[in-house]
Formats: C-alpha cells, sequence, structure tokens
C-alpha cells in the first residue's frame, strides 16, 4: 500500500513542547512540515490542544503514535481509537504510523517500545493488528522498524526477514527509522546497507532520524538525546538516492539544545538530503 | 498467539518487578528505559514532589512499579495514577516530608485542570437559589493540611480549602476559600441547586445561615463569574 504524498517532501522537525512557542515566531518557510504525537493531544483541552491550531495554521501536520501497541495481545481500546480517528481527522491525515513493537498488556502500560519475538505468529498477529488499526482509524497505518535489545526466544527469521514478512501479511507502508536502523546493526553486528538492499523502498512514506547514546555496558541505546551521527547522515542519504523525495523527521526527545542549534541540525540533514536527492535525480 | 501473550506478561513482569529478575540480561536495559520515562513524567508533571522525595523518588518510582505500574495510555496521566497510589502512604510515612502527600495532590489537581476538556456547558440562565450551577470544565477543589500553594518550603502547617480553574489565556489560577465556601462550592459543583447547597455548605462549615455568609457568598460567586470560571444557571430547556 503506498501513501506517498502524505507529507511533504524535506526535512521537518518532531514537534516538541519544549520549543512550540518559539518555533510559531519563526517564519513557516523555517519547516517544510511537523510531526506530533497524537496522545499527547487526545483528550485533552487548554494551551497544548489551542496550541497546535497555531501550528496546523503555519505547517502541514505528519502523526507519529506511541501507545497503539500493534504487537500487543490485548484487544484495541475503543476509547482511544475513537478519540485518534477524531483527532487525524481534525488534522487531515492521509495516514497514520506507529511502531512494530508492543507496550501494553491488558494490565498494564509499559510506555517504551518492547520487541516482538521474530516467529510467524508474530507475523500473523501483527499483520491481523495493522489492518484493524486500519479499519478504526479509516487511513493506512504506517509501521516504524524499531530499535531492540535482546532477541525475544530463539529467533526463526532475522529482523529484516521478519519485517518483510510483516509488511507484506499486513500491507502497510513502511517508516523507515534509519537511526533504529543503525543502532540495531550496531548492537547485534550486520550491515545495515545490506538491511537496506533488501527493503522495498516503494513502501517507505516517511524517515526518521534520531541520534543515540552508548551506555557503560557498550550497548548503544536509542535515546534520541544527541544529534545524529554521520552513519545516520549516510543510511538517509542512500535510502533518498534511491527512492526519491520522502519526509524526513529529525526526532529529539531528549537533552533538546536551544531550537536554533536544532533548527541547524535540520538543516544539516537537510543539505544530506538534498545531495542525495540531486544524484537520484542524476540517476534519471 | 498464546505464546506471544505469555511472553508479553512475563516480560511486562520482569520489567516492572524486582531488579533480580532480569540483572545481568539484556533484556534489562527495558527494565532501566521504563523506569527513566516514568522518572521523566514525574519531574515534569510533579516537579515539585518529585524535589521533595530527592532520591526517594526512585524507591517510590519502584513501589509504583511492583504494586500497580502505569494503566493508562496517557504518559501524562501516570503521574495521577502514581500520586492516586502513593499519596495516602506518604501522608503516615513519617521518613517523608509531613506536606509531601498534599503537595503531590495539589499538582495532581493542577493537571486535572490544566488538561481538562474546552467544553463550555451551555448556561444562559441567571443564578437563583432553586437551580444548581454550571461551572467551566477546567475546575477543581481540594482541601490539604499544608499551605502547599504559597511555595513556601516547607510550606506552612494549617487547613487550606483551594479552587483552581483555568483561565482564558489557559493559565492555571488557585484561590484559596474560606471552609464554608469550599463546601458550598463543592455542593453546586454536584449539582445541589444553589439555596440547597448555601444551607448544607453552612451546616457541614458548622456556621450559621446570616447576612455575612449570605454576602460573603454572593460576591464568591460574582467573583467566580468574572473569572469565567462560573458560568451561570442551565439554560431553561436543560433543566
Amino acid at each position: 500500500m503506498s501513501v506517498r504524498g502524505g507529507a511533504p517532501p524535506g526535512v521537518g522537525l518532531g514537534l516538541r513542547w519544549e520549543f512550540l512557542e518559539e518555533l510559531l515566531e519563526l517564519p513557516a518557510s523555517t519547516l517544510p512540515f511537523v510531526e506530533i504525537s497524537p496522545e499527547n493531544y487526545l483528550r485533552r483541552g487548554g494551551y497544548y490542544p489551542a496550541a497546535l491550531e497555531r501550528v496546523r495554521e503555519r505547517w502541514p501536520v505528519v502523526t507519529h503514535g506511541l501507545t497503539m501497541s500493534v504487537g500487543g495481545t490485548d484487544p484495541f481500546d475503543d476509547a482511544y481509537f475513537r478519540a485518534l480517528r477524531a483527532q487525524l481527522e481534525r488534522l487531515g491525515a492521509t495516514f497514520h504510523s506507529d511502531h512494530l513493537c508492543w507496550s501494553a498488556t491488558p494490565e498494564n502500560s509499559l510506555h517504551d517500545l518492547l520487541p516482538l519475538p521474530f516467529t510467524d505468529e508474530a507475523v500473523r498477529h501483527v499483520g491481523r493488528r495493522v489492518r484493524e488499526a486500519s479499519d478504526r482509524l479509516g487511513l493506512p497505518v504506517a509501521l516504524e522498524n524499531v530499535s531492540y535489545y535482546a532477541p525475544r526466544g530463539p529467533p526463526a527469521m532475522s529482523e529484516l526477514e521478519f519485517l518483510l514478512a510483516v509488511l507484506d501479511e499486513s500491507d502497510a507502508p513502511l517508516l523507515l527509522d534509519v537511526n533504529h536502523l543503525h543502532v540495531n546493526s550496531l548492537n547485534h553486528g550486520f550491515d545495515p546497507l545490506a538491511f537496506l538492499a533488501r527493503v522495498p523502498l516503494e513502501r517507505v512514506v516517511e524517515v526518521h532520524v534520531a541520534g543515540h547514546h552508548v551506555w557503560e555496558d557498550g550497548l548503544v541505546v536509542d535515546t534520541h538525546g544527541a544529534a545524529a551521527p554521520d552513519p545516520v547522515h549516510a543510511l538517509l542519504a542512500w535510502v533518498v538516492e534511491r527512492a526519491g523525495p520522502l519526509p524526513v523527521v529529525l526526532e529529539r526527545d531528549q537533552e533538546i539544545p536551544p531550537l536554533p542549534a536544532l533548527l541547524d541540525e535540520v538543516r544539516a540533514l537537510g543539505e544530506t538530503y538534498d545531495r542525495a536527492l540531486a544524484r537520484w535525480r542524476a540517476r534519471g | 498467539m498464546a505464546d506471544l501473550r505469555e511472553a508479553q506478561a512475563r516480560l511486562r513482569e520482569a520489567i516492572l518487578g524486582p531488579p533480580g529478575e532480569l540483572e545481568g540480561q539484556r533484556l534489562g536495559v527495558y527494565r532501566r528505559l521504563v523506569r527513566a520515562t516514568l522518572r521523566g513524567v514525574v519531574r515534569d508533571v510533579l516537579p515539585r514532589t518529585a524535589a521533595a522525595l530527592g532520591e526517594r523518588l526512585e524507591v517510590e518510582l519502584d513501589r509504583f512499579c511492583r504494586e500497580r505500574g502505569p494503566k493508562t495510555h496517557y504518559l501524562r496521566d501516570v503521574a495521577l495514577e502514581l500520586v492516586e497510589h502513593l499519596a495516602p502512604s506518604w501522608r503516615v510515612d513519617a521518613s517523608l516530608p509531613p506536606h509531601l502527600a498534599d503537595l503531590a495532590r495539589l499538582e495532581a489537581l493542577e493537571l486535572r485542570v490544566a488538561v481538562a476538556g474546552d467544553e463550555r456547558p451551555d448556561a444562559r440562565a441567571e443564578l437563583r437559589l432553586d437551580a444548581p450551577a454550571v461551572f467551566q470544565e477546567a475546575l477543581g477543589q481540594a482541601s490539604f493540611e499544608h499551605a502547599v500553594h504559597e511555595g513556601a518550603d516547607p510550606p506552612d502547617a494549617r487547613p487550606v480549602w483551594l479552587l483552581v480553574y483555568r483561565d482564558d489565556a489557559h493559565a492555571l489560577r488557585a484561590l484559596e476559600l474560606t471552609r464554608a465556601a469550599a463546601e458550598i462550592l463543592e455542593r453546586l459543583r454536584a449539582g445541589t441547586t444553589l439555596g440547597a447547597a448555601i444551607e448544607q455548605g453552612a451546616r457541614a462549615a458548622g456556621v450559621p445561615v446570616d447576612d455575612a455568609l449570605l454576602a460573603g457568598a454572593a460576591r464568591l460567586l460574582a467573583d467566580l463569574a468574572d473569572r469565567g470560571a462560573l458560568l451561570g444557571a442551565p439554560a431553561p430547556d436543560c433543566q
């Protein structure tokens, strides 16, 4: 399923409250679009929903969810889906995205991206859930590849095989997070370009970039707490050179720098993007 | 799907449970990440409570995870779940600041008011004694044993009744009430008619319904109407 055109191409920014007011002072030409997590605006009134309306007047808004728990085994939460659908309709969304993971059980919502086992059972389960989520929202639900730190049980397939099987089973578009790919390649020892070479780039509707930290035991952790490093720029360039114009989102969730520094990083990513796009055009 | 369900249940227990379960395992990173997220939301939403807890915050987060864990879809609301679960025990824990539970309850109340819906119920009629009153959604009240709204550290130990509401610019405002005013407003907000609310509220506060009380109630209601917190009485066709 292709939903290209859902957001303007170019490098946008994940909207965070730390710089929301300051961003609203800047001209619309500062960014091609912004991305929000609808959960931060659902079931609430007051300042932030009002600010979101001001954001919408300036920029196209794409949505990226946090708590759908696509791989979870408890039934979907009806109230959550009703609220999410209403929000997406208000925003005029053409697709919505969430993570290829689970985050909740019937007892608890854990607010983290927890790993699925790379098994046929999980493929079938996620396929069913994504189709149900799309039906409930009346929109395609794109899946984002996540960083994971420990395999869940003996793997029946690789992460790549799992991702491809889920995309086939669910018919979902792909939100390709090249930082997650980089982090996984470091932690699990594989070649990210070999991975990318098998990803169906025509299914990619958006790309995420971010930075990460290395913990004291050497584990690389996807914190979104640092600037995107050179290898992440390189993976972004590889994708754009082969896939063409795409919406790209810089995500920053920890140690958020002052907005001018963040916009400098958007510009640097934009230069990487533009060079790659020029190579894509030269390829004809 | 049974295998998947069982595996997720096991990991949930290990993440929320004591550290021993995942010690030395790669999966232990999830225990650490979940706690970092919860710690972050507590510091964001309950900053004064987190500061008053200091290093004890980690112990209390662990206890919350072990005994209940987050249930809501909405990360901000985890702070409310945490206060609801832990504040009753903080109130009687001599090793903690005596005002801690009040502080947490005030910050939780402020969050509820800050995120309350923007709906403004229909209230086209003037207030009258035989009708209930209609308030804006973004409003709440509570009583405390410490003046935690004043910002002093430590706060004065005295009984306080507060009304918190959100103004038109989305800023939170707190009004300190007398006991009688708080009792009357609580009943009015619950749908009691104005006359009955005054009578019952005065009785609960142990004060007579006299001219002074009626004048004070009239001033309070006029002030709340000026602030946009009190909208009026229900429209005639809504009663």
